[in-house]
């Protein structure tokens, strides 16, 4: 389903309400610039008018009634457009002026009046009585006033219908450029989710945000094809090794017809043995995912772990001894863990049987236990043949069985759960030649164990 | 016997049905939590056999619900392979003791007849033809003799007396000596079996520690 909308997009709405608040402030400020310039004129006119109503009525209450008169023919000649204009109304009438109408009553007033041409302007008017009866009326025509708020209006609705259009405009050009970027990027996505596993980002190497995310993506893409190929590598490896026991077998079970009856027992509970070897890798190699999983952190405790390995050497001494083997310790005393009992008592199992299976009679194996400032270090060392360097990074991979192992029974996945039981305690597993021998170190960091839970 | 056993899974009801009808035993098959759950309350039975995944009530809410109602019959779990967190679940659930499928037909005998037959926790005198072991003081002696035992093979010897007359196999020892939960390739059982015999004594046609092939070992209950 295609959403290529382009009003839909993010950057198309985000742009649209900044816009949209963009134009919104912009009418408070043409509003407010209005009033402000309105009022202001409007005030400067009527100071205008105060004054020559002012003027005419010192002239009244020095000249009477032929004062004021005389008055309004100079005020009149003075302004002959008709900028200002003036009435005296005597008892309703008008005894002088060249005003047509005056509203009624004192004060302050602004009217519609009936200009010459006959179109209909307005005045502002202030209307005073000097006597009983006798009125001075002084009005100006707000027509300058008038321009100049509606140039200021007209300005800002201009500005404000401008803002609108390019805004319109401009947000739907980001959304185009950026969702072309968007889209380059879903195509791979889709691409990849349709199985085109290699596919990339393409990248501009510009440096901007949607190359850093493409080159973030792309870095992740890498990684999980990583994943994928060892997760591959893994399944093809435990099906190719469980594959040749269930050959054998198989072939076996053939066999089986052509044995005489009285051989059949035996050769059945043969088979049978065979059977569980292969279920105990399937044991191990489920133990081993489940330990990886990491979901035994919830069972942690504390535990004495010197007692442990006490506990797992008494175990396997008299093996050992009718191995022809020295088995020794050297632990240091009241060292604790916070970990998994079950889990650290197989590892450690796992390593010395390791090591009693692996080398001739006479070894001395020695499990060594101490603690530095911050971690906890489990070693089995032993006085063997050691293996080649070559084979040392690989002994801890699933399957993996030494050159000179092969022909010893064996799932090959003892050091893989030793290795996964030492992460699931935050820690580490190495392996050295120690010339002659073989060193397996253990290495927890008292934090990562502790802190884990 | 009279054994209860609640499985879904059809081919292994039918292999541990017949496992124990040839052997003389009664079952009661119930295919769901809540079959299973009328039956054990219709009837006592001298163990039950659970697989722990089933339909609708599943077998811990089984064994709650059972314990919840004072039914004390020993339950044995079956779980499936690889699931270490399921034994901690089940035992604290109320059962007895489990077992991981696929197993030996010996195997579950052998953890059948130890939970059927369960000796009373309080007692404190253990004894097997002229063994005799005293669980308060800590002291094993044959023949009125002392025997000398480490803490280990006191423990070993303890449960092959407390199961004597019935087979106890390698992994149920395992468990209950040495606390593995996991099979050792080592075969550190028959070593410490050899050497419990050896301090032990006695004639070697007349051990007292037999060994069962292909299942165990068992110490004879009388003689």
């Amino acid at each position: 389903m295609r959403t290529d909308k382009f009003y839909k997009t993010t950057v198309f709405r985000l742009t649209a309400l900044y816009v949209g608040a963009f134009a919104v402030a912009l009418a408070l400020l043409g509003a407010i610039t209005y009033a402000v310039v309105d009022r202001t004129l409007v005030g400067k006119l009527d100071d205008r008018i105060s004054a020559e109503s002012e003027a005419l009525r010192n002239s009244f209450r020095s000249g009477g009634i032929q004062g004021l008169l005389a008055g309004l023919r100079d005020h009149q000649q003075s302004h002959p457009n008709g900028a200002i204009d003036y009435a005296v109304v005597q008892g309703g009438k008008r005894i002088a002026g060249r005003l047509k109408t005056w509203p009624r009553g004192d004060g302050w007033f602004s009217r519609p009046y009936q200009e010459e041409a006959g179109e209909t302007g307005s005045r502002r008017f202030l209307v005073v009585s000097l006597d009983p009866g006798l009125q001075l009326v002084v009005a100006a025509d707000p027509e300058q006033v008038e321009e100049v708020t509606q140039a200021i209006f007209g300005g800002f609705v201009s500005a404000f219908v401008a803002v609108l259009l390019l805004g319109a405009i401009g947000a739907v050009a980001l959304s185009h450029a950026l969702m072309k970027r968007v889209t380059v990027i879903r195509r791979t996505a889709e691409a990849i989710v349709a199985g085109d596993l290699k596919r990339r980002i393409p990248r501009q190497h510009n440096g901007d945000d949607f190359d850093l995310l493409s080159q973030t993506l792309n870095h992740m893409l890498d990684r999980i094809s990583e994943l994928m190929e060892s997760l591959r590598q893994v399944s093809a490896n435990i099906a190719h090794d469980l594959k040749t026991p269930l050959a054998h077998l198989r072939n076996r079970l053939e066999h089986m017809r052509e044995l005489p009856p009285q051989a059949r027992t035996a050769a059945a509970e043969d088979a049978v043995a065979r059977v569980d070897d292969i279920l105990s890798t399937f044991s191990a190699l489920l133990r081993i995912a489940q330990i990886e999983a990491g979901t035994r952190r919830a069972g942690f405790v504390d535990l004495d772990l010197s007692q442990l390995c006490e506990s797992v050497v008494d175990t396997f001494t008299p093996a050992a001894e009718d191995a022809g083997q020295t088995l020794q310790t050297r632990l240091a005393p009241g060292v604790t863990i916070h970990g998994d009992r079950e889990l650290l008592t197989q590892a450690l199992a796992n390593l010395i049987e390791n090591a009693i299976r692996h080398t001739p009679a006479g070894t001395t194996i020695t499990l060594a236990l101490r603690r530095d400032d911050d971690h906890t270090i489990v070693s089995i060392t032993d006085t063997g043949p050691g293996i080649p360097a070559s084979e040392l990074p690989q002994v801890f991979r699933r399957f993996y069985r030494g050159a000179k192992a092969m022909d010893t029974a064996g799932t090959g996945l003892g050091l893989s759960l030793v290795k996964a039981v030492a992460e699931l305690h935050g820690g580490a597993v190495e392996a050295t030649n120690t010339g002659p021998g073989l060193a397996i170190v253990l290495n927890i960091p008292v934090e990562g164990s502790s802190g884990a839970s | 016997m009279r054994v209860l056993v609640v499985e879904d899974d059809r081919e292994t009801a039918e292999f541990i049905k017949q496992a124990l009808g040839s052997r003389g035993h009664v079952v009661d098959h119930a295919a769901t939590g809540r079959e299973g759950l009328e039956m054990a309350k219709s009837a006592p039975h001298d163990v039950a056999i659970v697989d722990r995944m089933l339909p609708g009530l599943d077998g811990l809410s089984l064994v709650k619900q059972l314990r919840a109602e004072q039914n004390p019959v020993p339950v044995l779990f079956l779980t499936n392979l690889g699931g270490i967190d399921d034994r901690v679940e089940g035992l604290e659930s109320g059962g007895d003791d489990y077992l991981v499928k696929p197993f030996a037909v010996s195997e579950l005998l052998a953890r059948m007849n130890a939970l059927a037959r369960r000796l009373p926790t309080a007692q404190t005198n253990l004894k097997a033809g002229d063994l005799e072991m005293d669980l308060l003081m800590r002291a094993v002696t044959r023949r009125g003799q002392n025997v000398e035992l480490q803490p280990r093979e006191f423990k070993l010897l303890e449960c092959l007396m407390r199961n004597a007359g019935r087979v106890v196999t390698r992994t149920m020892l395992l468990e209950a000596v040495w606390n593995f939960n996991f099979d050792p390739k080592t075969n550190i059982v028959e070593t410490h079996v050899s050497r419990l015999r050896t301090k032990l004594g006695g004639p070697a046609d007349q051990d007292l520690i037999q060994t069962v092939r292909g299942a165990g070992y068992m110490i004879r209950a009388d003689r």
